[in-house]
């Protein structure tokens, strides 16, 4: 209980002092067209990334053109990505254009997005309560949705942390892959969480009497099992995509694994902590 | 017995059907389904990332004079385009604003979209809507000035499609010719009720994309913030205009000012490398389940391929768009899929340990499952839905994933787990110890 309020404010603790690196999606960038043979357009991108350090993408196009797009370039950055170019001969003669870009994530989709998670969040809370609602009396049926939803939160806030930190260490920057991860680490998450208490749920029905953390403790000794299964099963999955898949969605993969690994923690020892807690307080 | 055994094999018959059409859809041989008139193309849609598609670059004209930001202004047109598009069911676009000295620009990429024009006839659809009103002057009508009525200049009056809330086909009750209804948001009732208060016994002239479509001499004052167009429309046009004014008016005139054709930025070995890596993963779960649970780990890993062919063909038919990312979610709910047969194998070897008899304890262990399974999957649908409702592009790309992975996923555990194990285990031979 102590332990996952701890991880969460130090989690904050590391977003708000670190600071994410927010990608190109978020801020947007700059965007440098050539002409250049669009067949070179991924030896332009991996070149540029690895030797200038510089996160770009590169699209060729079908009027000889390759169209890079980078984070916010100085002129200094412009002038390395450029001669970097010229120097490997990946463009003919001149420049096209070196132009600003905005974000690709635009206010709506911001806004709708943030909007969409806070309702969820709402009918979920209303959903878990209803579910429960027969343990009425024992515990009372709102504080399984807010125990639920404070594991989210914590996985949501870990996840984030270890990116963070991951952008100070290798520059990894939050884009919208990013954001797919954390919808889906928030889906495995609550699902995870339902299961346990589900148990709770059967384990109190079937041996009324017995106290709170007693039918707490066995729920989580019988579903121990299943849980660690099916993340054993989602990690092989990721471990093949890991392993065996390219270069681009690999930080995607990493977020889903940490994402994994924090969401079965948070569903067998901080969400029945938390609901302990919860119904202790009151009564 | 006898009838219900009969009722399981019809419905394994069913099931051998739906599974044997979707490997059918499943297969590359078939690129097209044709039944009757519908045809549809039964090619895997692949995104931006890994098929390229058609890059346009459109200029916003941002009024100079206006006090609006025009960064601002120029990310209204950017949503505007993004809406326009995703309602054209073209997924995951990458729209950017651009910014070029002093011109504003919106640049827009579609996956698949091979023809420019196509693409162009898609956004360009976008409707410009403007309420103009009666100037004092009257004007002849000559070549120069012919978007104004004639009899008069139209001046705008500030009120245009940003300030639409609704738009929808009603039928005039005279003649039953259709109308389009609008419907203004508070600023746009506001502006609408003082323009028509001052032009009383004046017109007020609708403009669509530049062109008047009609011209209501105001009658009194409007604080309804509701107007309607009378343009003589067929009930066709009005109904594609409606939707276009729906899924939002553009707040500035945009025009295309480049076109071009963009590769994919990952080519076919990243497909291929992420496709060779869920095979793996696929395989790895299999030979798990069934070194851990034995028979009904081989029945898990039965259910397991048969979702994977069922999600495939339905994502060919929906057709859902691919990206790398999405190909690699969709890999990740392979080891989800199998959560609903875990619960109900351990259940099952719960109910063995203490003592129950084989078909008793599997039935016993499926339904104490089913609870679990139930209250689980019930949220993952309800998270699906209302992101799918509430959010846009990559949002709702995510929320069908999610829903269909989730709904397939019960429908193998339930009728090719339960239904096959259910038929094993009426075989004695079955009940052997290490076989469970």
């Amino acid at each position: 209980m102590w332990i996952s309020a701890l991880t969460i404010v130090a989690s904050i603790a590391v977003i708000v002092i670190i600071k994410p690196i927010w990608g190109i999606d978020f801020l947007g960038g700059s965007l440098i067209e050539v002409e250049a043979n669009p067949q070179d357009a991924p030896k332009a991108q991996e070149g540029i990334s690895k030797n200038l350090n510089i996160s770009a993408t590169a699209l060729g196009t079908r009027d000889n053109t390759i169209i890079i797009r980078t984070p916010v370039l100085d002129d200094n950055g412009h002038k390395a990505i450029i001669d970097y170019l010229k120097e490997e001969s990946l463009m003919k003669d001149e420049e096209r254009s070196f132009e600003s870009i905005g974000p690709t994530i635009g206010k709506e989709l911001r806004e709708k997005s943030i909007y969409a998670v806070v309702v969820v969040l709402i009918i979920l809370i209303i959903y878990l309560a209803y579910t429960f609602r027969s343990m009425d009396g024992f515990i009372s049926p709102w504080k399984f949705g807010l125990a639920a939803i404070y594991a989210l939160v914590h996985d949501l806030f870990l996840v984030t942390a270890f990116f963070v930190i991951f952008g100070k260490i290798y520059g990894t920057a939050m884009d919208t892959l990013f954001v797919t991860a954390q919808l889906a680490i928030f889906g495995y998450s609550v699902n995870d969480t339902i299961v346990i208490f589900d148990r709770l749920r059967s384990e109190h029905i079937a041996a009324r009497g017995k106290s709170l953390i007693e039918t707490l403790d066995r729920a989580i000794k019988v579903t121990l099992g299943r849980s660690l299964n099916i993340s054993f099963c989602i990690l092989l999955t990721l471990l093949a995509l890991l392993v065996f898949g390219g270069s681009s969605i690999r930080w995607f993969i990493v977020a889903l694994t940490i994402g994994t690994i924090t969401g079965t923690y948070s569903s067998l020892f901080v969400a029945p902590p938390l609901l302990y807690f919860l119904a202790k307080r009151k009564r | 017995m006898q009838r219900s055994t009969r009722r399981k094999l019809l419905w394994g018959f069913v099931l051998l059907i739906i599974v044997g059409l979707a490997a059918w859809v499943d297969s590359p041989k078939h690129p097209s389904i044709t039944i009757g008139s519908v045809h549809r193309d039964l090619n895997i849609k692949l995104g931006l990332d890994l098929q390229g598609g058609t890059r346009l670059i459109y200029r916003a004209a941002l009024d100079k004079t206006s006090t609006q930001d025009p960064s601002e202004a120029l990310a209204g047109v950017r949503d505007v385009i993004e809406r326009r598009v995703n309602s054209f069911g073209v997924s995951e676009p990458l729209i950017q604003t651009n910014r070029v000295g002093d011109e504003y620009r919106v640049i827009v990429e579609l996956a698949g979209v091979q023809d420019p024009e196509e693409a162009k006839k898609l956004i360009g659809q976008t409707p410009l809507l403007d309420f103009r009103k009666e100037g004092e002057t009257p004007k002849e009508l000559t070549a120069d000035n012919i978007d104004q009525l004639v009899g008069g200049t139209f001046e705008p009056t500030g009120l245009s499609g940003k300030n639409l809330k609704k738009a929808a086909v009603e039928f005039d009750q005279v003649t039953g010719t259709p109308t389009i209804s609008l419907e203004f948001d508070k600023e746009g009732s506001d502006l609408f009720a003082k323009t028509t208060k001052e032009n009383i016994g004046k017109r007020i002239a609708i403009y669509l994309d530049g062109v008047p479509i009609s011209a209501p001499t105001v009658q009194s004052e409007i604080t309804n913030g509701r107007a309607v167009i009378t343009g003589g429309f067929s009930l066709d046009e009005a109904k594609t205009l409606v939707r276009n004014l729906n899924s939002g008016a553009l707040p500035v005139p945009i025009e295309l000012i480049g076109q071009s054709i963009v590769d994919p930025s990952l080519g076919k070995t990243a497909i291929e490398k992420t496709l060779f890596a869920g095979k793996v993963g696929l395989l790895a779960v299999i030979v798990w389940m069934i070194a851990y649970y034995r028979l009904p780990g081989v029945v898990a890993s039965l259910a397991l391929i048969i979702y994977t062919i069922l999600f495939l063909a339905i994502m060919k038919l929906v057709p859902v768009t691919l990206t790398l990312a999405g190909i690699a979610g969709f890999i990740m709910s392979i080891g989800m899929a199998v959560d609903a047969n875990i619960l109900i194998f351990e259940r099952f070897r719960e109910n063995i340990k203490s003592g129950k008899t084989i078909p008793f304890a599997f039935k016993e262990g499926f339904t104490a499952a089913w609870s679990s399974i139930n209250a689980s999957n019930v949220s993952s649908l309800l998270t699906g839905f209302v992101l799918y409702g509430f959010g846009t592009s990559i949002v709702r790309g995510f929320a069908l994933t999610f829903v269909l992975g989730t709904i397939i996923s019960m429908f193998t555990a339930i009728t090719v787990s339960r239904g096959i194990l259910a038929l094993v285990f009426t075989m004695p031979w079955t009940h052997k110890k290490w076989l469970l």
